[in-house]
């Protein structure tokens, strides 16, 4: 080859190569481009999607067992200070569905409890082992609706001899009432129902789960449901779920707690088996 | 510009696009790689099978039933468990507890037949296995009257004294056998299992596997008034096929 045509090959070539760079340039510009949206497409998906993270109870994986979790907070008669206690939890964190309070009668006296007869004398036995709601409300409110509504329809009134326990004068007064007559010291129905307002805790974590004291019949038990929690409540492994119980019925001068007993608070649900501390999972 | 300068510069060129390809492709690489990662990742955390629901087979409904027997009079706790077929697991929705009346001896129920001479017994009837769904959602009541821990103050002029004395209290423990899990951490009060109006619903997909046996023990809070069985009737659905939640999943 001549030595122009050589040149003129070498400058051809190179300006081909030239050509080449710059295409390789704009090529790779785009596909960079192109990378990138795919990477921001990929970060937008999950960030809103539930494949990447656990948003939600249910994304995590684990065998649930069903659970029960008691609070005993035991009651003196004649108590009427509140009173605390707690549960640990196991080593699965757990996850509360429902709650519910029931009282334990413990008290064995039987001159603590409405006389029985007639005429009115101290029962000879007790009521020990049975259980109270904690709570006289569900049953005030089936008093009302039924025993006082059918005595109203009845004509002529069903009456006894007062104060037979078996008659109503159909006044809420008297259903929580006591009082002294002829030596004889007279207590209606509603004497032995304990009366409870409630605070929940997350111990260690320092969680409120109440704001206030809450009424025990917003926790249900005695109506046949549970509460059914709106949003299940967890609380992580070896954490602690506390409650205090306030006493709130006051009869003048007389104890708040007329039955010596054990308040029972009851959360259930489910634990799962795994070792994730689920407040790190969900940043609460 | 010499032939030299050219070829030079040509070749400088080549090594220019060479270094440019090379370095742009090991980014390119690089970046496909973390994404490629970042899925990979993505698919390792998803896990399709988290909830039960996603367990594959065929569910059906399911029953299981448990019967707990006691005599007049009994103090000590019973044992009996849930044994689970070896169809598949059963997934528990609710729990209902009976007591069913089984004496057929007159003198067993209060106040004894010398006191009301009974023709006939309750055998075979089926009362809550605690007072309280009636005490609770009943009317108010001298409970001392009504449902004493031991028989006492009948008398023929006030038939309402004792009513209640009949119907036992139990309260109710549960233990998965191959696990030696408890269920509960104290004893569940029977009144709380509901079942005068509504069972116990469970939540969360919780299950019992196949051919697992499940452990429930009754324990008369007061001495049991009459003989009797605790009846628990277990309700859900079995998942059935080879596949359980337990081995094919990380439920």
């Amino acid at each position: 080859m001549e030595s122009k045509d050589l040149e003129q090959e070498i400058s051809s070539l190179t300006a081909e190569l030239l050509e080449l760079k710059n295409e390789y340039a704009t090529l790779d510009s785009s596909r960079f481009v192109e990378l990138e949206s795919l990477q921001a497409r990929f970060d937008e998906f999950r960030k809103y999607s539930l494949l990447d993270s656990k948003k939600r109870l249910r994304d995590i994986a684990g065998r649930r067992t069903p659970k029960w979790y008691v609070v005993d907070i035991p009651f003196a008669y004649g108590a009427t200070t509140p009173q605390t206690s707690s549960v640990e939890i196991s080593v699965r964190p757990f996850v509360c569905t429902q709650m519910q309070s029931i009282y334990l009668i413990t008290d064995e006296d039987p001159t603590h409890f409405p006389k029985v007869g007639d005429p009115l004398a101290n029962s000879a036995v007790n009521s020990a082992g049975r259980y109270y709601p904690t709570t006289a409300y569900f049953a005030t409110e089936s008093t009302l609706k039924h025993s006082w509504n059918a005595i109203t329809a009845m004509q002529p009134p069903v009456l006894g001899t007062s104060p037979n326990p078996a008659w109503h004068s159909n006044v809420i007064g008297e259903l929580f009432s006591n009082y002294s007559s002829g030596g004889t010291d007279y207590r209606f129905v509603g004497w032995n129902y304990p009366d409870f307002d409630f605070e929940i805790k997350i111990a260690n974590s320092g969680r409120r789960w109440t704001d206030d004291k809450i009424p025990a019949a917003a926790f249900y038990g005695a109506s046949n449901n549970p509460l059914f929690l709106g949003h299940s409540g967890f609380v992580d492994a070896n954490d602690r779920l506390e409650v205090t119980a306030h006493p709130t019925a006051r009869p003048s001068s007389e104890p708040s707690i007329n039955a010596q007993g054990i308040c029972k608070f009851v959360f259930f649900g489910y634990e799962i088996d795994t070792p994730l501390i689920l407040s790190d999972v969900f940043g609460y | 510009m010499s032939t030299i300068d050219s070829v030079s510069k040509a070749i400088a060129l080549k090594h220019e696009i060479h270094t440019l390809v090379s370095k742009q492709d090991t980014d390119f690489d690089s970046a496909v790689l973390d994404l490629n990662t970042q899925i990979s990742e993505m698919a390792e955390a998803f896990n399709p099978y988290v909830n039960v629901e996603n367990v594959p087979g065929a569910r059906t409904p399911k029953w299981y039933t448990l019967d707990i027997d006691f005599v007049t009079g009994e103090t000590q706790a019973k044992s009996r468990a849930f044994e689970i077929s070896s169809e598949g697991a059963f997934v528990m929705s609710s729990l209902q507890a009976y007591f069913k009346y089984t004496s057929e001896n007159a003198s067993d129920y209060y106040p004894d037949s010398n006191t009301l001479a009974f023709g006939s017994t309750p055998s075979g009837r089926y009362m809550p296995i605690s007072t309280f769904p009636l005490i609770g959602d009943g009317v108010l009541q001298n409970i001392v009257q009504i449902a004493g821990s031991s028989p006492s103050d009948f008398t023929v002029n006030d038939f309402v004294s004792q009513g209640m004395y009949d119907i036992p209290e139990f309260s109710l423990n549960f233990e998965l056998e191959s696990t030696s899990q408890q269920w509960c951490d104290k004893w569940i009060p029977g009144g709380l299992v509901y079942t005068a109006n509504n069972p116990l619903y469970f939540s969360g997909g919780c299950y019992v596997d196949r051919s697992e046996r499940l452990i429930v023990t009754a324990a008369p809070d007061i001495r049991v008034p009459v003989g009797g069985t605790v009846r628990l009737v277990l309700h859900g659905y079995q998942i059935l096929g080879e596949v359980t939640p337990e081995d094919t999943t990380r439920i």
